[in-house]
Parts: C-alpha cells; structure tokens; sequence
C-alpha cells in the first residue's frame, strides 16, 4: 500500500546555488504524491550518539519504536526492538559498555548492553522521560521529565536515589564538574542546579527579536559553555494575506528564527550590549552566525551569545570531541523553493535551503560559530540528527529511509522498514518563506507563545491527541477542516508555493491524529484527581457544560468574559500548558481561577479552597 | 531607576557614558544620527517650558496654541469602545508636571526590618560596581561642564552630599513593582511624603529646572539661594544619555525609563510602613490593573516589545487630549520594561504580585526631626 519515499536521501556538494522558487503552476507539492506511514512521530532531534571510544554509533528511532547499534568499522548494524509507541530519544552512554535511553512515550529508562545489543534493565522513571546523562562521578544517570523532575538513579541498578521538583517541561540534562545543567522546552530557560539539588542560577537567551522558545538540543562543550539549539519566535505582529508569517520582522527571517546560542552560565551578562548591530541597523541581515542585535539589556545571571540560521523547524547540533568543530542538521529541505529574503544574504553565501551546516567554532565574539567559515550541505530527505566520529567528521541520521550518511560520502542502512508520509513531511518542511508548521507546533504539540494577529492576541493550540476531533480549528473557529486550514495557514499565511492535493492534505490529517496525548504529569494524588473530576461533572459549576466529551470541549463558540467569543479549547494536557486562555493571560492553571479567568466562565466562586485545589488536580491529570 | 530601594541605580552604563563623554559641546551620535546637544546654559531648558501647558490638575493636556494633539494610531482599541475615562487617565505622568508630594518606594524585608529598628530612612549609597547611576552622571557631567553657571552650581549641589545616600520612587506602586527583568526592588512599600516647601528638580536632556509642589517653576537663582529646599530629584532617561534617540529615522538606544531620587530628610514630611493606607493604596492599584486587564483583553496590541521602551518612552512627552486606555497606561510608567508590556499575561503576573504584597497592617509612622 505504502508508495515509495517521494524523494530519496542524497547529499550534495556544499554551496549549491540558490534554486529558483517553484510556482504552484509548475510543480505541486511531492510531485502530486501522497504516502501515509502506519506510524510516525514528530522530530524530536538527539537521536545520535558516537561513543566515547568511537567504536559504536547508536541511533534512537521513534519512527520504528527501534535503537540502532552500528559498528563503526565494520558498519554492522544490530537492533534493539521495542514496543510500538515507546519512542526512543535521548540516549547517554553508561558504564562498561552500557547505554541509557530514555522512552519518550513509556515513561521508562532502558539500560542496554553495547556488546549484545540487548536490554539489561528497564526502570519506570516518570510520564514523559525527555533528557538523559549519565555521571561517572558519582555512578549516576540523570533523567530530566516534562513534569518537572529531575531523578537521579543508580547508574548500576537504576534504583532511584533522589527527585528534585523543578520548572516544567525540562528537557536536556548535562552533566558538568560542579553541578548539572537542564534545559526547558518550550521557554528554553537554562537551570544550573547545584549538588544540593537548589537551582543556582537560571538565565533566558535574550532577544530584541522576540522571545526564546522551543530549545530542541542542549549540550555541554569541554570548555564548560553550553550550546542550545532553539527557536527564537516574534512578538511582532503576525501579517495578513500572502507569506503572513514568513516576514517582516525586526530579525528578518520571519515569525520564527532559527537560533544557536552559547550560553556561558558561569559569567553573568557583561554591561556592554554584546552588538551593536542593533544601532547600527543591521539587525536585517540574515547572514548565519549574525549576532542578535538585542541591543542594552538588562544583567543577566548568564552570557548569551546567538547566532541565527535560516529555515525554520526541529534542528540537531553536535560538536567534535575537542568542541572545534560544529555541525548543524535541520529538517526544511522538502521544498525546493528558497526564501526570497535569501537575496539579503551577505558573506558567506550559503544556501538557505541546505539543512547541514558546518563550521569550526567561534571565538566568544563571534558566537555559536565562525560564520566566515561556514559551509552548507544540502541534503535531500528527512535528517534528523547529527553527531562527530571518533575522527571529527559529521554523521548524520535520516528518518526516511532509516540510515546514517557519512562524511566521506557512504552510508549504512538501518532499517528496510519505511515510514515514508506525507503528512510527516508537510508538517515538518519548510513552507518556502521560512517557517514550518512544527515552528509552532513542536513535536506536535503547541510553543506556548502568544502571537500577535490583527484580530489580536493568539496562543498557539495543541495537535496532540486527536486534533480532529477539535474542527472548527482556530480560536475563532474560522477555519472548518483541514482543507480550510491548509489553504488559509499552510498557502496563505505560510506562503507555500506548490499546492498540496487533497490526498497530501488528508495525509497530514491523519500524521496529526495519530499524535497521542501527552501523559499527564507525575505524583498527582489519586484521591484529589477523583473528587476533581466530580467536582468538574457538577451542573452547578458548570465546567463541562462547554468542556465536554472525550476532548474536553463542544467545539463551540462561547464567551466566558475573557475579551470575546472563542471556540472552547480542549483540556487534553492543560495542566502542564504554559499558557492559557486565547491571549495565554494566564501562565499555568492556578491563573485560571484569578483575575484571567473570566467573568462568565463556570462557577468557580462556589468552590472552596480545598475544593478548587481538588479540581486542579483533576485537571491536572487530562 | 525608579522603584529601587536601599539601592541607587542599578542601571548599566554601557553607552551612556560613551556618549556623555563627547561632552555638551559635542553632539551626540546614535544610531547613526547627529543630534544637537541642548545647550548646557539653559538654552533648550528642559521641557518644563517646552510648548504646552495643562490645565492645573487636568489630565487633558492641550499645546499652548490651542491645537490638540492626538494621534490616530493611539486612538482606543475599535473592539473595545471606552466606557469612562481610560483606567490611567489621572496618573499620566509628563515633565510639564513633574512635582508630587507623595511618592512611593519598593524595599526588601530586611531593609523594613532595619527601617523599623534604624529608623533610618536613606542609609545606602551606590551599589559596589554599578557606579551612580545614569542620573547622577548626567549630573555631574553638568556640574564639570558647566561649573560656572547656575546649572553647574546646582548640579554641583545635587551631586555632593545631599543625594549620596538616595532611594527611588514613583508616585504610584504598581508602575515600579515589576522592575526590570532580573531584577527585584522588594516586596515592601515604603509611603514618603515630602513637606510642603519641597522643590523638585528636573533632570532632563541636559539640563536642570526647579518647581515647587504647585509645579510652578523656581528660578535657579532662587533654588542656589536655598538648595536645602530640593526634595526630590526627577530623571528621565533620554538620547542625552544614551536612552531613547526619538527624534531620528532611527529610535535604536538603550531603554528608557524614569524615577525620583529622595534623599534629602530635611525636605522629608513623613515616611510610613506597614499602614493601612498604603494597603488601601495597594489595593486600589490592584483594582485599577484588573480593569485594565479586562478592558485590553480583546484588544491587539500595537507594537512589538522591540521598539516597545522606546516607543513608549519617546511619547513620555507627547501631549494628547485624549488618551487611549493603552496610552494612559503607558503614560503612567516609569520603567517600560518587558514586565510592563501591556498583554494580558504580564498585567495578569502583575496583579498576582501586587495581590502577594498585600499585608497585614503593622503600622510605622515616622516624622523626620520629630521625638
């Protein structure tokens, strides 16, 4: 049934030449293919690791609930299987030839053994284990969680040693001398937590340009700084008609900025703004590894140096083993069509359509990378990770087909197994003016950002857990299907060039459906959880009067005193939301029974203390 | 900056200083623009006599030739009609008025604790390694480049001991409680009253202007006959240090924002703690930052936090009849920082903070000089 991938893997010499930009006329979207794959999951970057002794390259692949063992000389490849909807992502290496990986969607750490490619152990760590590391100091392995906790276990036994309750949403987890470093999705916050488990320092990139979002990768270089792969996305205001998201802003690159920072997290910011290409205005200039022009900021308790590159959607990154040499991968190669802004481009002329880049590393000034030596390669096809060989050079892992591609030009396959859709590659693809829908939408799930419409203020909704079910889609309910949607955000707004044919558009229907919901977060109280939900079903508080049915909600437009009438958004994972309400007035649930909550919006007033606590719970637990 | 507490200002100077040192009868560059520096002997004056005048406790701000100046792109939100007067009408703030008796000033616990055991109302010099603060740089620079000129003289004044022990203020809580990011002023109010005789000095591109509490104009001949009668100092941070450059094609320039500098007891009437008026007073702001809330809620808004200080700073003396819901608030702001913008989820954390700071009345009253 399945057709075969649309577009094989290959790589190109760097420095192709800009592509001209395709019409609709001319060439539909995929060449008028349309594939569906019985499972895929959204880009999660970090699937790629090269041991310490270089010997073995292992790969995470969630497409095919499968970690990949590649010998490195030989090229043998062993498989580890799993069960279908575990997700393998992040992976860390142990002791004695052992690896950690954590199981995005099992709530579980495998330990496997490197030398027979089996499972050793397997420990329930918490909801949605996201980060992983592993400390030979003290024979630890680190898993950082989307609730919030960080464990710590025994790296021999996988017995926990202790649960520390910080921010949600934490993602990557490094391992230092003093202290451990995490990250934090969506708001790409980084947290130094210190031996006693407090939180010492914790810093924010800054931008002129809007606001840090959406860290997909973090990781500790030998000189102590950390590299943080994230998205930097526009508090400016989102424009109407053709390529509405794709310009305009003071960063010029579009609502959604590719972003790479240094991050030193022992020194706090200097004084002096670290450019001055703000008042010099040249903040429109796109030109990979240009500073952002952020201008005075206030002292922050860590130095931030960003760096942008085109594109938009899930990037990778890894540094060699002294921290030299970086690489870059993004997956927006789908379209041939270029940024127009790519005529903006000064030295070096890369190709914005390129989804891997290399470069030695910057000085400090210079930031993330030196971008006078920067080169591109592009690759056609799905790449998802990258990572440094023992010898220094790039390997990069591709979903589809599932294989790794060498620097010398080879490759070895993983998998005969294709997971080729269309649907994936629309999500995740750049729309041709530089952003994607899992700009906003990542790992299919929503930013937490609010943008600025002409119509006002909107937080981004979640995909995750049957989105289908949630049409008429948008605040507004303007938009009634996914044709409308496609048509109205991915052709209009988004500016995609080569029209997707309703087949095209049904398959990212069904990669959207096909997104589970997100476990709720851990150590909820069962006993709060069930007097909330009975609380939640009273008539007289009158919450499922709107937020009724499987999704939480009857699709229908209502005005609850919030600044206007809006569809009623599902409760589906509203307990670990950063943001909610249509304008995010409220940054987490607690907020929505205070002064964001509404004038008209159920009877909270006749709940107790204890009460309201309980429904939260509740609520929590969706 | 405004709000602070024991602290002076914790401002960087990065540019500002680079600028100032050009000196007053250079002219500063920003952004690639060359503006005129006002002349150090009172030629451009402040902006007390900067064309306008307003009706004597009117919000309703009409130019001194009649003509009313609104602009359209501050009109109300079209989706939300005015229904009464903007919340923030009554507390714009401009340099055409700059004198108030009652200030407000944000301490930390153990800086009350000591006020309550010390009694001891300005007790701290600058931060270690902040330096003075952009206002008493601009102050000095006066001073050393102006020496021998009623300018130079009282700046001169202004810098030395008087002011060297300060604390920042606002004439209203809510607009310094959030600060700037990173930075924290405490979560106690202090209420300072300054006597009726009080002067206010106006610092502002440049130069220095003296009023009384009636906002009358003092001469500086006058002041330097009696300097001991400066209660508060006003900075506004503008192009002439290195802040908001408003009047070139480009508006880049480190952030703006505003404050009073207390530091003269003398000029002191009253300070209090813990008293249940400034809880009411505390309470009232909440009230007027929810009626807020709920009027922008459905409204865009209308710049981005790029050019957000700068916008709002380079209108602090903008004139307008009749003041948007949205203007009016950023009229009464004295530090438009990322904390302040005006979306629903900043004046929501807002609110929430202020509603934490609410206590329970432990009143301490202090009259300076008096038993």
């Amino acid at each position: 049934m399945l057709e075969p991938p649309p577009q094989p893997v290959s790589i190109e010499p760097p420095a192709t030449p800009l592509l001209p930009i395709a019409t609709p006329e001319t060439a539909p979207l995929f060449d008028g293919k349309a594939v569906r794959a019985e499972h895929s999951a959204p880009v999660v970057g970090g699937t790629l690791l090269v041991t310490l002794d270089g010997r073995t390259i292992v790969a995470s692949d969630p497409d095919r609930d499968a970690v990949f063992l590649i010998d490195a000389a030989s090229r043998v490849v062993s498989k580890v299987s799993l069960s279908r909807g575990e997700e393998p992502g992040r992976i860390a290496e142990g002791p004695d030839g052992t690896l950690f990986v954590a199981l995005r969607r099992a709530g579980a750490l495998l330990k496997i053994d490197l030398r027979s490619a089996s499972i050793l152990q397997r420990a329930t760590v918490c909801a949605s284990p996201r980060g992983v590391a592993y400390d030979r100091k003290n024979a630890s392995v680190y898993v950082a969680c989307r609730s919030g906790q960080l464990r710590t276990l025994d790296a021999d036994t996988l017995v926990s040693k202790r649960t520390l309750q910080l921010d949600t949403d934490l993602r990557d987890v490094l391992v230092r001398e003093h202290d451990l470093v995490v990250t934090r999705f969506l708001s790409a916050e980084v947290l130094v937590v210190a031996e006693d488990g407090s939180v010492s320092r914790r810093g924010r990139p800054p931008s002129s340009c809007g606001d840090a979002t959406v860290a997909y990768r973090a990781l500790s270089l030998p000189d102590g700084q950390v590299a943080l792969a994230h998205q930097i996305s526009s508090n400016d205001a989102a424009g109407e008609g053709p390529s509405g998201y794709g310009g305009g802003t003071p960063c010029g690159i579009g609502l959604v900025t590719r972003s790479l920072t240094l991050v030193d997290t022992q020194r706090p910011s200097p004084t002096e703004p670290s450019s001055d290409l703000g008042a010099a205005g040249a903040a429109n200039e796109i030109s990979p590894g240009a500073l952002d022009p952020g201008g005075e900021s206030p002292r922050l308790p860590m130095t931030f140096h960003t760096s942008f590159l085109p594109g938009a959607g899930p990037l990778d990154v890894a540094f060699d083993a002294q921290g030299t040499r970086m690489a870059v991968i993004a997956m927006d190669s789908q379209l041939a069509a270029i940024p127009e802004v790519a005529g903006a481009l000064e030295r070096p002329t890369v190709d914005p359509g390129a989804t891997l880049w290399l470069s030695p590393r910057g000085t400090s000034e210079q930031g993330f990378f030196d971008a006078a030596r920067v080169s591109s390669v592009k690759l056609t096809g799905q790449p998802v990770a990258v990572a440094f060989s023992a010898a220094g050079e790039y390997i990069v892992q591709s979903r589809e087909p599932a294989a790794l591609w060498f620097e010398d030009g080879t490759s070895v396959t993983l998998s005969d197994e294709s997971r080729a859709d269309s649907g994936h590659l629309m999500f995740h693809m750049n729309s041709g003016v530089g952003i994607a829908c899992a700009s906003c939408h990542p790992e299919g799930g929503d930013d937490g950002h609010v943008w600025r419409f002409p119509e006002g203020l909107r937080r981004t909704m979640p995909l995750e857990g049957g989105v289908l079910e949630r049409a008429p889609f948008h605040w507004d309910g303007t938009l009634g299907d996914m044709q409308e949607l496609v048509q109205t955000v991915m052709v209009t707004r988004m500016g995609l060039r080569r029209l997707p044919s309703a087949p095209q558009i049904a398959a990212l229907g069904s990669f959207l459906e096909q997104l589970p919901s997100l476990p709720p977060p851990d150590a909820l109280d069962p006993a709060a959880v069930s007097r909330g939900a009975a609380i939640f079903k009273r008539e007289d508080v009158a919450c499922a009067t709107c937020h009724s049915g499987p999704q939480f909600t009857n699709n229908q437009l209502a005005d609850v005193g919030t600044g206007g009438s809006f569809v009623t958004p599902t409760l589906l994972g509203v307990g670990l939301r950063p943001a909610l309400f249509h304008d995010g007035c409220a940054k987490g649930i607690g907020q929505r029974f205070g002064v964001c909550g509404g004038t008209a919006h159920g009877k909270p007033e006749l709940l107790s203390a204890d009460e309201r606590a309980d429904l939260i719970a509740f609520l929590r637990s969706l | 900056m405004a709000g602070g507490g024991g602290g002076v200002d914790r401002s960087v100077v990065p540019r500002a200083l680079a600028y100032l040192a050009l000196g007053l009868s250079g002219c500063v560059v920003s952004s690639g623009q060359t503006q005129p520096v006002p002349d150090a002997q009172g030629g451009h004056g402040g902006s007390a006599d900067g064309g306008f005048s307003a009706a004597a406790g009117a919000p309703s701000l009409v130019s001194a030739a009649g003509d009313i100046q609104i602009n359209p792109a501050l009109q109300p939100c079209s989706a939300t009609p005015l229904q009464g007067q903007p919340v923030f009408r009554d507390q714009i703030f401009n340099t055409t008025r700059v004198a108030r008796r009652q200030l407000f000033s944000w301490t930390t616990p153990e800086q009350a604790a000591a006020l309550r055991q010390d009694r001891i109302l300005f007790s701290r010099s600058e931060r270690p390694g902040l330096g003075p603060g952009y206002a008493f740089e601009v102050i000095r620079q006066i001073g050393k480049y102006a020496s021998a000129s009623e300018q130079g003289q009282l700046a001169a004044i202004l810098g030395g001991a008087m002011f060297e022990k300060a604390r920042y203020a606002w004439p209203e809580p809510w607009a310094t409680r959030m600060g700037w990011p990173g930075e924290d002023y405490g979560n106690e109010l202090l209420r300072i009253v300054l006597k009726p005789e009080a002067w206010v000095v106006l610092v502002k591109s440049g130069t220095l202007s003296v009023y009384d509490l009636q906002n009358a104009p003092v001469s500086l001949a006058e002041a330097l006959a009696s300097p001991g009668r400066v209660g508060a100092i006003f900075y506004q941070k503008d192009a002439y240090a290195g802040g908001p450059n408003c009047g070139g094609s480009f508006i880049f320039g480190s952030n703006g924002y505003r404050e009073f500098i207390l530091g003269n007891l003398a000029m002191v009437e009253e300070w209090s703690l813990g008293t249940q008026q400034i809880r009411d007073h505390l309470a009232e702001n909440i009230a007027q930052l929810s009626a807020f809330l709920e009027r922008i809620r459905s409204c865009p808004v209308r710049s981005s936090a790029l050019s957000w200080n700068l916008t709002v700073a380079c209108d602090w003396d903008r004139l307008v009849a009749e003041p948007s819901e949205l203007f009016a608030y950023e009229q009464a702001l004295a530090i438009p920082s990322d904390n302040y913008l005006a979306v629903p989820e900043r004046i929501a954390a807002m609110i929430e903070t202020l509603q934490n700071d609410l206590f329970e009345a432990d009143p301490l009253v202090v009259t300076p000089g008096s038993p």
